[in-house]
């Protein structure tokens, strides 16, 4: 390809600060005469607030502000960071405080005290009467036809999604076999290591509010913070520090509104930061969805008819919950070629913590269901279980029925290959082989330990265009010095979307990566529009409008350099910061020479590129994963022991920031499908695990070998080909390693996790 | 942070003196990672800590040739870099490599971790098997239990109104003990034991014979217990997994585990089996 930072394993531009532990987060933050907020969150899954007295918390010294329902504007609203767009189905019933509690958790009073030891005790003083209603803890018992009602929806189904493409039912006659099964996954969080709800505001004498936020979309969060608290969006500014982790969890409004509000009527600074518990607790989780999925095949391996019904756990509120349908059914439609498919999604309510966005956005539950069915169907048609995606997965130039637009570049087939060697999958797969490798090996036969490999595909989006408008907005702006400035809405959520622009953007210039720096913190007041960090948009989206700017600056730059050297700008090129005749590459000039004649010279100006639109598409990325596993049968604990993961990430901008995101997603990946699983009891409602000790997020320890495999099939329309990679690492994991296991033991399991319980329940039922 | 009283003793007497007083209101402190998370459920304004870390007689790990004299405020980290534990007492080294993180062990004590009274501690099976003594020094003096009659259940144990644990006692076990440790739980680090099991079997010398075996439980029970009646079923038998699975079944039916968000009751009491199993499979030398 023969780019000079493009493609380079640079250091991250926020590592160093990082690293060093000198980064300073919103939390590690402060102003003078700052106060602490504190939540008073509901002890009941649903309850109606009879009474509530403040009185006492009121005169407590040192509280400067109590908020309830009554003191909140009474505009509902959705915290889902969405642009107004044609996929976006914001039903608003939301306020920033309760009157009526959906969740255990859920906010319905708010303090701010001079130090957290009385804002606690303030919260104490809050006396609240409650009428507790049933909590409605499963999708079974809230759509039962007696049951209360969370919201107005009738059956508390918020929304129904059908979609329907030839005729299912003609598909079912024409299949040879049909297959139905039913999947099931559940609540999991995100996690970040810091904790989600994190804002500090500052209301200041013009009406104005600033809040500094640990979020992933500076200018969204701004405007539905604003809407919440009936401003105009310009009276709120974001400023949007580093960020330490997000995986969606941040994608929207968190707790803006409550610490804005507090601010604004104490009349000073307010910190407002989650615990652990409360980011558990009270901020948006994975959806858990229960998916019947009917597909007809041929014997040949043709699909005929692929069906979806899918019944989609949404929690207390809306938020994301009727639009996240939308990408639900896009990823079932998208993954295999069907004359006939039928979708039918319902949003549900439950008095559990309301869902949101987290790495995936429906994919991973999709993908679990789809692709272990598909591996069921190959094992009962005695097809390759290679070859019946090989044949069925939509291609290059095909039209990917996500978008409705045609597939720009596609290297699963190759990942499918080369991921399929490393893990060694020919020798692996066949049982013979593999028996005697064992006995050459001293493993006996009736050794409790069992191995097994199986794999998985996927495929992902490069933003939610057509869905989702994708808008970014960068300025390059060239010093007298000839180093650069990009103005962007950074909203690295350590990702590391902040150095893959800067490459873009060095990249365009032509300037040495060190000489261009990226404004690290988002501000809202600073930078322009930006949709933020979702749908893996940044590098695609992002980078198109960086390397857009960049390009414009870079145009003026060598109009201005073909006057000084007397050539056509057309002959001129620039690397590593010097301009130079292509084909007498002995004239050149400098960049700063240039820039510093534009600022000083006869005509002063400053060299700026500014561009904001939307990226040109939505180019698919594809993976493969295979994974060997070795299943215990006494103890029924399923180990990984390696992961070869194959993606199609368009251009790497960076291979080791994209390396990176991979080997960081199949972690959550393998704790998804092994270990993860939000409870609550089902009579109360009350969380059971909202900590560290009992949620289990994987170890380093716990960790198997990772063998990541770049594909890199570029883009026609990305910046340098890029696609993307952001949520792409986990989307295949859990069943890949849901296959293996059926390869290793022979059960499958249909409901994640796949605990050593469910393991061994299956192999007696297996053995019976 | 938050306010909280704080003393700070420099003698055991003078310890003993205000925790009597204070009795309820006041908690000793040794590494703190079990007392701060109780301090965030029962509030920090209302009690106050000792903390028992300027105290001199309640460090260090002494051995004589035949007992090792471990102080209540040994780390755990500390017990794991003594090469005596490690060369003497390796199944207590196995618990304490399994307790945790890095960053609790380096925290954690050994007088705290049998002062919480955990069902699930690590360190007390391993301590079961050795037939530890804990000295307790309290307002009538210093006294000497056994600590199979330490524990009175989930958080509870011997210690009176002024007690501290302040040290452990082990005898060195008879030439040719082996033994191991086994703990099963989610992850393989930083995970409370849904089981775990240490075992110690003394072989008759110069034959495939046992002579003593034992083996304690945790996680599995109100309090970590020695599995007698498997024991006494191992006295005298041939080594070997049949014996061992016989020892183990046993061993599984003296475990009433609780049914929790960790795992099912079932599920806990099968896995006492397969660990003890499998520990005396190990500690004869097969392997797992
Ligand atoms: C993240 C995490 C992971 C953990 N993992 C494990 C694990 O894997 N296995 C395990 O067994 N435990 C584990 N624990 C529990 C804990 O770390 C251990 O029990 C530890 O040994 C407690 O020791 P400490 O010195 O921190 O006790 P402290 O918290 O200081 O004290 C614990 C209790 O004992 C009392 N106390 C302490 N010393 C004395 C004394 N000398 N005399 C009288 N009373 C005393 C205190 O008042 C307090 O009530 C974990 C804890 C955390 C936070």
């Amino acid at each position: 390809m023969g780019y000079a930072v493009v493609g380079q394993r640079v250091p991250r531009v926020d590592a160093r600060e990082k690293v060093s532990g000198r980064a300073l987060f919103t939390g590690d933050m402060t102003l003078p005469h700052m106060l602490v907020g504190k939540v008073l969150r509901s002890p009941y899954a649903h309850a109606q607030i009879v009474r509530i007295d403040t009185t006492k918390a009121r005169s407590l010294p040192g509280v400067k502000a109590v908020l309830t329902f009554e003191d909140v504007p009474k505009i509902p609203w959705n915290s889902a960071g969405f642009p107004p767009s044609p996929g976006a189905i914001l039903m608003e019933d939301q306020y920033i405080l309760t009157d009526k509690v959906r969740y255990v958790g859920d906010g319905l009073a708010a303090v701010a005290a001079v130090d957290e030891e009385t804002a606690n005790r303030a919260l104490e003083l809050i006396e609240v009467e409650y009428e507790v209603l049933p909590a409605l803890m499963d999708m079974e018992a809230a759509m039962a036809e007696d049951a209360p009602l969370i919201h107005a929806a009738p059956q508390n189904v918020m929304a129904h999604m059908p979609i329907v493409i030839g005729d299912v039912d003609q598909g079912f006659a024409d299949a040879d076999i049909v297959f139905e099964d039913t999947y099931y996954v559940p609540k999991v969080y995100q996690v970040s290591m810091e904790p989600c709800g994190v804002a500090m505001a500052a209301p200041d004498m013009d009406g104005r509010v600033t809040i500094w936020t640990s979020t992933q979309m500076p200018h969204l969060v701004r405007g539905i913070t604003a809407h919440a608290l009936g401003l105009s969006t310009s009276q709120v500014r974001i400023i949007k520090p580093p960020v330490g982790g997000a995986f969606g969890s941040r994608l929207g409004v968190v707790n803006e509104p409550i610490a804005a509000l507090l601010a604004i009527k104490a009349g000073k600074p307010v910190m407002l930061k989650y615990s652990r518990e409360e980011s558990f607790l009270a901020t948006e989780s994975r959806h858990p969805i229960k998916m019947i999925l009917k597909t007809g095949i041929k014997k040949d391996g043709t699909f005929t008819a692929r069906q979806m019904t899918a019944y989609i756990d949404g929690g207390a509120y809306a938020t994301h919950t009727p639009s996240f349908a939308g990408p639900v059914a896009g990823w079932f439609l998208a993954m295999y070629k069907s004359p006939n498919i039928k979708v039918d999604n319902y949003s549900v309510y439950t008095n559990s913590t309301q869902c949101g966005a987290f790495r995936g956005y429906g994919n991973p539950q999709v993908v679990f269901a789809v692709e272990s069915q598909v591996d069921d169907i190959a094992a009962a048609l005695g097809l390759d279980p290679l070859e019946i995606r090989l044949k069925n997965h939509p291609c290059a130039g095909e039209v990917w029925m996500w978008s409705s637009w045609v597939i720009e570049s596609c290297g699963l087939d190759e990942g499918i290959k080369r991921a399929s060697e490393a893990i060694g999958w020919g020798e692996k797969r066949n049982k013979q082989e593999r028996l005697e490798y064992a006995q050459g090996n001293g493993i006996t036969a009736d050794s409790t330990k069992k191995r097994g490999v199986g794999m998985a595909y996927m495929m992902h989006v490069s933003g939610a265009r057509p869905m989702l408008h994708e808008t970014s907005a960068a300025v390059v702006k060239i010093n007298e010095d000839g180093k650069a400035n990009l103005i962007y809405s950074n909203s690295d959520c350590g990702q590391g979307a902040g150095t893959a622009l800067t490459q873009v953007a060095a990249e365009e210039l032509g300037l040495n990566y060190e000489d261009v720096f990226i404004t690290k913190t988002a501000d809202t007041d600073v930078a322009g529009f930006d949709i933020g960090s979702h749908a893996s948009r940044q590098a695609y989206s992002g980078g198109n409008a960086v390397k857009k700017a960049a390009a414009a600056a870079k145009e003026k730059l060598l109009a201005m350099a073909s006057e000084i050297l007397e050539v056509p700008a057309a002959d001129l090129e620039v690397a590593e910061g010097m301009i130079r005749v292509r084909q007498e590459p002995e004239r050149e000039i400098s960049v700063a020479e240039v820039s510093h004649k534009a600022h000083f010279g006869s005509h002063g100006h400053q060299i700026i590129g500014a561009v904001s639109e939307e990226p040109p598409g939505n180019p698919p990325v594809y993976a493969a994963q295979f994974v060997e596993v070795e299943v215990d049968t006494e103890t029924g604990v399923i180990e990984v022991l390696k992961v070869v993961a194959a993606h199609d990430v368009g251009t790497a901008i960076n291979p080791a920031v994209v390396e990176g995101q991979i080997e960081g997603a199949i972690q959550q990946g393998i704790g998804y499908a092994l270990t993860e699983e939000y409870r609550y009891h089902p009579g109360t409602g009350k969380p059971l695990n909202a900590n560290f000790t009992d949620y289990k997020i994987l170890t380093a320890v716990d960790m198997p070998e990772v063998e990541t495999i770049l594909v890199e099939a570029s883009s026609e329309s990305g910046p340098f080909g890029a696609k993307s990679v952001g949520e792409s690492g986990l989307v295949a994991t859990a069943a890949a390693i849901a296959n293996a296991v059926y390869d290793a033991v022979g059960i499958r399991i249909k409901e994640l996790p796949l605990t050593p319980e469910k393991v061994l329940a299956a192999l007696e039922q297996k053995g019976n | 942070m938050q306010n909280f009283n704080y003393l700070e003793p420099g003698s055991l007497w003078e310890a003993v003196g205000i925790l009597e007083g204070l009795e309820g209101k006041a908690f000793p402190l040794a590494g703190g990672t079990d007392l701060v998370r109780t301090f965030k459920r029962i509030g920090f304004r209302e009690h106050g800590v000792i903390n028992l870390k300027k105290i001199p007689e309640l460090s260090g790990v002494k051995f004589d040739g035949q007992v090792m004299s471990i102080g209540a405020l040994s780390t755990v980290s500390e017990l794991l870099a003594n090469s005596e534990v490690d060369e003497h007492f390796p199944v207590l080294a196995q618990a304490a490599r399994a307790l945790g993180t890095p960053q609790i062990r380096n925290l954690a004590t050994i007088g705290g971790n049998l002062c919480t009274s955990s069902p699930a501690s690590d360190l007390a099976p391993a301590l079961l098997a050795y037939q530890a003594k804990i000295i307790i020094t309290g307002p009538n003096g210093e006294r000497e239990v056994a600590v199979n009659e330490f524990f009175k259940g989930p958080g509870q144990n011997v210690l009176d109104r002024g007690e501290i644990l302040t040290r452990i006692d082990l005898n060195l076990p008879v030439p040719g003990t082996i033994g191991a440790f086994l703990k099963h739980g989610v992850r393989k680090s930083h995970e409370i034991a849904l089981v775990n099991t240490a075992v110690l079997i003394i072989p008759v010398r110069g034959s495939d014979k046992i002579a003593v075996a034992r083996i304690a439980l945790g996680a599995v029970g109100p309090t970590p217990f020695r599995a007698w009646q498997a024991e006494e079923q191992l006295a005298g038998a041939e080594g070997g997994l049949p014996q061992f699975e016989e020892a183990a079944k046993i061993a599984q039916e003296l475990a009433s585990p609780i049914d929790d968000v960790r795992a099912s009751a079932d599920y806990r009491k099968h896995m006492a089996g397969v660990l003890v199993k499998r520990a005396l499979f190990q500690a004869w030398g097969g392997k797992v």
